[in-house]
């Protein structure tokens, strides 16, 4: 934090110090440097000021009071349920439905059996790809590693246990932000799982897992495209764009609710060739 | 049984309206600009609905404001966000270097307090506009630091993000939101040039 000479000047700390969040010797430190530095004093003075009249300016003011009365209404429907469902066990608990309860357990458990038997077929890799986008998006699914830093995240992955080194690409350059990751267990290998947003909260998700390209489903695919010798798989499930391509014996899977020719663009500006 | 169940319930449901409703104001306030004053309501009354369903996750001496901030942010995101039309995106590059600009005009000073004297003179509409402007990004995170007074840590759990990535959104957000009047003021020409 220290600062030799006038000539360097605070950016962020000047914030830190307009929100009360510097320790007391950093703060004097920068108070003393901004009596001196006419730039830095006239930013301080630029995000004091607009911070006082946003506060002011937007400032809470009354709720419709047609709404205050329809979130009461809802919460009121809202018990009404509950009762219902409540009223409802207690009757189904009772001596005359007590034997049908055997019966119906038998078939139950029938039906979650056949459920699973259904199920145990291995999804194929592109569902498994989609799902976790979608709950990630659903805020389902956590990050573990959260960091701004391409390199910590890869660190992330390594100190994981990944089995294969990451390759965490920095999309600065066109507006997405690495905010984090995670290992994310698919349904037969690990694979590194993390998320860049842009600065209008778009997501874009990138997934790398040990295997060959051969293994998608060709029937599924929506298009196959070329770039600098790279192959493309492109598949769209949900609304979504999934990007496949080879490095390696890695395969690497960006995807995205965006257009789907964004998603595609942002997959060839960042594959490479191995 | 029943009786208990209903004696939980309205002690159930007291609680949520001593902690929740108060806040109201400040969920239609951020509303309104996430998605307009047609859907804010809507918006609020989702928000309500599905906190009190979940009341029993809430951590009693938590921030009960963050917590429907963040179920707001969440029906926001997923239900609404999609179909709204976006600003502009804000080059974070230009953004820096029109500040710079800014800061380094010869006038600045005087520049700066004929825009502080004015702007508190201006009616709501042109804030609003200024803020509409600003990337959703930068406006949620001054919204929710420097009108609703969350710290960062609970913003950046609102809107999903780290707390440095918070951090410089507000950083930006605020100079942004500065250069948009600093523009207004310029086009309407209420600034002379000194002499």
């Amino acid at each position: 934090m220290k600062k030799e000479n006038n000539d360097r000047h605070f950016k962020e700390e000047l914030q830190l110090l307009l929100d009360d969040r510097l320790a007391a010797p950093d703060r004097l430190e920068v108070e003393k440097h901004i009596e001196v530095c006419s730039s830095c004093r006239r930013e301080f003075e630029i995000l004091r000021w607009t911070k006082q009249v946003t506060t002011r300016k937007f400032a809470a003011t009354e709720v419709p009071s047609q709404l205050e009365q329809e979130i009461i209404s809802a919460l009121d429907r809202e018990d009404r349920k509950s009762e219902r469902h409540g009223n409802l066990s207690g009757y189904l608990m009772g001596k005359t439905w007590k034997p049908l309860w055997g019966y119906g357990l038998a078939i139950l458990i029938g039906v979650l059996l056949a459920v699973w038997f259904l199920s145990s077929a291995p999804t194929e890799i592109p569902s498994q790809i989609s799902r976790a986008f979608i709950e990630y998006r659903g805020n389902r699914l956590q990050l573990d590693i959260l960091a701004n830093d391409v390199e910590e995240i890869e660190r992330g992955f390594e100190a994981a246990g990944v089995p294969f080194p990451t390759r965490v690409f920095d999309l600065g350059m066109m507006d997405y932000q690495i905010v984090g990751g995670r290992v994310y267990e698919l349904e037969d290998r690990p694979s590194a799982f993390f998320v860049y947003r842009s600065s209008t909260g778009n997501i874009l998700v990138c997934q790398m897992f040990q295997g060959q390209v051969s293994e998608l489903p060709v029937s599924q695919r929506s298009s196959l495209r070329e770039n600098n010798g790279i192959e493309f798989y492109v598949y769209q499930s949900e609304g979504l764009t999934m990007v496949f391509w080879q490095e390696g014996d890695v395969i690497c899977v960006l995807t995205s609710d965006l257009g789907s020719e964004e998603v595609i663009q942002l997959a060839f500006a960042k594959a490479i060739k191995i | 049984m029943s009786s208990l169940f209903r004696q939980s319930s309205g002690e159930r449901r007291d609680k949520f309206e001593r902690l929740a409703m108060p806040l109201a104001k400040s969920l239609y306030n951020v509303a309104k600009r996430w998605t307009g004053l047609e859907d804010a309501g809507d918006l609020v009354q989702e928000t309500y609905l599905r906190a009190y369903r979940t009341f029993d996750n809430f951590k009693e001496g938590t921030n009960c404001k963050a917590w429907l901030f963040t179920i707001m942010r969440s029906v926001f995101v997923n239900e609404y966000r999609k179909g709204l039309r976006q600003p502009n995106p804000v080059s974070v590059e230009d953004l820096e270097e029109r500040f710079m600009q800014c800061l380094g005009a010869s006038n600045q000073d005087h520049h700066l307090k004929l825009i502080q004297e004015l702007g508190l003179d201006w009616d709501g509409s042109e804030w609003e506009q200024a803020l509409s402007r600003l990337p959703e990004s930068f406006r949620s995170a001054v919204l929710l630091v420097d009108v609703e007074e969350l710290t960062y840590e609970e913003a950046a759990q609102v809107i999903s993000c780290p707390v440095g990535t918070l951090r410089s959104r507000l950083f930006r957000g605020r100079k942004a939101l500065f250069l948009e009047l600093e523009s207004y003021a310029s086009r309407s020409s209420a600034i002379k040039e000194p002499k």
